[in-house]
């Protein structure tokens, strides 16, 4: 029992570059592995401290919120617990895989900070951080060589299928990804996959910028309405 | 529980948040881990939302008679689809006479082209100003436009592919996709008689350009008078139906009571209808609220728009104490669905705090209340507005 709990505590010491790192030297092929965090009961999360609770709810969201949508829809809202409670339950109807277990103490979270009393002024984006002016949109057509490429095919089923379901179309782990705006977005498409985002662990190391570009064009030419040449 | 296993929590729930760049729920700075996208658009909107991406105008760039494509708010449920223009088609099924799918270049270039502008409004602009406060995303005042419109009428449309007696609502679905498939699509379905009136349009320009892809690009539903989810964008598929659409963004999403409620209400299914029409609503367009100007004589300037009917009037003042005055209407002609401009001068000395009010009337007699109608969705806010602005 001992020498279990060090082994876990060891492994959970392991900065992720670190996994990824020991993933890379055991084959260099293999995708980096993500740590699921632990999901302790409900009993044992109310044994936290009110920081280490506040951490641990604040990593929930990048779990099962920000996988779908980023923080300015919860930071602008000004809701009451009864409100906070009915958002979450109709999330997870769509899909945001927050244990049931925490759904209270989410609303609860959630309500501490955004609720009706607090200052009234909207959180504001600094847009230089949020916008670029500059066009990056890749318009042009996939062609039917990168369509059916079986190297690139083969590189989706080890790195990605498994999160991101067969041909990009998504499951309980990571969402769907043909069809989805960041596919015509060159530069934001590899920012993202290179340095990961909450689950989904940084392929810096284990993906090159042609096997990003490539990926993502086959993703396109599985798009129903991006037509392949 | 263990010392051991609380250790280990703990330090999983650090080390691996280090991992997961857990986002700060401070709203006093910007989040850098989550680069947006780049995106026809100026830098000077309002992100409401990077994710889905969400982007609402200053009202000072809402000073014109056409908003400018790449100052228009951007609003979508799932962030814009992966299309490209070139090869878009449109299936139609369900109750055509022969439901078939066809290519839009040759849909486009079957019909007669028509262009007129109207005003897109969310159904949610002005959601901020409701209290009690309400979920949802926070828009204040500028999610709203006026472009010119071109495309073919609807009706024609409809006219040359044929439908079933038995068709009384169209189904539209789009291109944009859900990152769950737990998630509901975005769908609209609107009635048949609303669809074949004449200022209903399937268009695929914006202000003299191709439709951009943010606003729907190549396609999307233009319907004058009604409020912006009714506008559907990158239609993929009409489905002609007997009835309306039973799905989520149709039978459950977009509803309003028809009675006044406070928040401990729960209205009756009876009591709460779709979403569809604008009412009545004027804007500040010359001044942000907060301004501070120089003491002396100024000119205010706005716009007016409402549902059925047009414009009557504009009345404003800048102190609550002041009677109403009538502000000069500037636009020519006044055309349903279109807003009106409009502008008046006062005067303000040194120190003084005033709050710039406009009250629209249109030619059905509507005007703006002075309590705003609630609803727990936050939809249509219209009630009179009052703009702070400082004299020096």
């Amino acid at each position: 029992m001992k020498m279990k709990s060090k082994f876990i505590a060891i492994l959970a010491a392991l900065p992720l570059a670190g996994i990824s790192g020991l993933a890379l030297m055991l084959s260099a092929q293999e995708p980096p592995k993500f740590v699921e965090p632990p999901s302790p009961s409900l009993a044992e999360v109310r044994e936290l401290d009110p920081n280490e609770l506040v951490r641990f709810l604040d990593q929930r969201i990048t779990l099962h919120c920000n996988v779908c949508h980023s923080m300015e829809m919860i930071e602008q809202q000004q809701l009451t617990l009864p409100q906070w409670k009915a958002e979450i339950t109709k999330m997870i109807g769509w899909g945001a895989t927050l244990p049931k277990d925490y759904e209270d103490l989410m609303a609860e979270h959630l309500h501490k900070k955004f609720r009706p009393e607090r200052s009234a002024e909207l959180p504001r984006v600094e847009p230089e951080l949020a916008l670029k002016e500059s066009h990056q949109t890749d318009q042009e057509a996939v062609s039917a060589a990168q369509r059916n490429s079986p190297v690139t095919a083969e590189l989706y089923a080890r790195q990605c299928a498994n999160c991101h379901g067969l041909e990009g179309i998504g499951n309980e782990i990571g969402p769907r990804l043909t069809g989805r705006p960041s596919l015509t977005r060159p530069e934001q498409f590899t920012d993202l996959v290179e340095k990961g985002r909450g689950r989904m662990p940084a392929f810096g190391q284990t993906l090159k910028k042609d096997d990003l570009n490539a990926l993502r064009r086959w993703l396109l030419g599985r798009t129903e309405t991006w037509a392949a040449e | 529980m263990s010392e051991d296993r609380r250790r280990f929590l703990i330090r999983s729930v650090s080390l691996t948040s280090a991992g997961l760049m857990v986002p700060s729920t401070s709203f006093s700075r910007p989040m850098p881990q989550e680069a947006a996208p780049s995106i026809e658009t100026k830098p000077g909107l309002i992100v409401r939302s990077r994710r889905p991406l969400d982007l609402e105008t200053p009202v000072d760039k809402l000073d014109s008679e056409f908003t400018p494509n790449d100052w228009f708010f951007v609003r979508n449920h799932f962030g814009e689809p992966a299309v490209r223009p070139d090869g878009w088609k449109i299936a139609f099924d369900g109750a055509f006479t022969k439901p078939r799918t066809l290519p839009l270049a040759e849909i486009i270039a079957a019909h007669p082209r028509h262009e007129l502008p109207a005003v897109a409004m969310c159904a949610g602009n002005g959601r901020a100003l409701f209290t009690p406060k309400v979920p949802g995303l926070m828009w204040e005042r500028g999610a709203v436009g006026q472009a010119l419109w071109s495309g073919i009428r609807f009706a024609d449309l409809i006219r040359a592919i044929g439908l079933d007696t038995a068709a009384r609502h169209l189904i539209f679905e789009t291109a944009d996709v859900t990152p769950s498939p737990k998630t509901p699509p975005y769908t609209r379905s609107l009635p048949l008689d609303r669809l074949m009136q004449d200022d209903v349009l399937l268009a695929d320009r914006m202000n003299g350009q191709p439709l951009p892809l943010l606003h729907g690009g190549p396609l999307r539903l233009v319907v004058p008078t009604w409020t912006a989810n009714h506008w559907v964008k990158w239609i993929v598929r009409i489905t002609a139906s007997a009835e309306e659409s039973p799905a989520f963004f149709q039978k459950t999403a977009y509803k309003i009571n028809t009675v006044p409620i406070t928040p401990a209400d729960t209205p009756k299914p009876d009591q709460m209808t779709s979403v569809k029409i604008l009412n009545v609503k004027s804007l500040v367009t010359s001044h942000l609220p907060g301004q501070t100007l120089p003491p002396g004589r100024h000119e205010v300037r706005g716009q007016a728009w409402t549902g059925p009917g047009v414009i009557d009037k504009v009345e404003i003042r800048t102190r609550p104490t002041d009677p109403w005055a009538t502000a000069e209407i500037v636009s020519k002609s006044r055309t349903a669905g279109a807003w009106v401009r409009w502008k008046w001068n006062f005067e303000a000395a040194a120190g003084e705090k005033l709050v710039i009010e406009t009250r629209a009337t249109d030619s059905n007699g509507n005007t703006q209340p002075v309590e705003p109608f609630w609803n727990k969705s936050g939809y249509l806010f219209n009630a009179i507005d009052g703009v702070p602005i400082r004299i020096s």
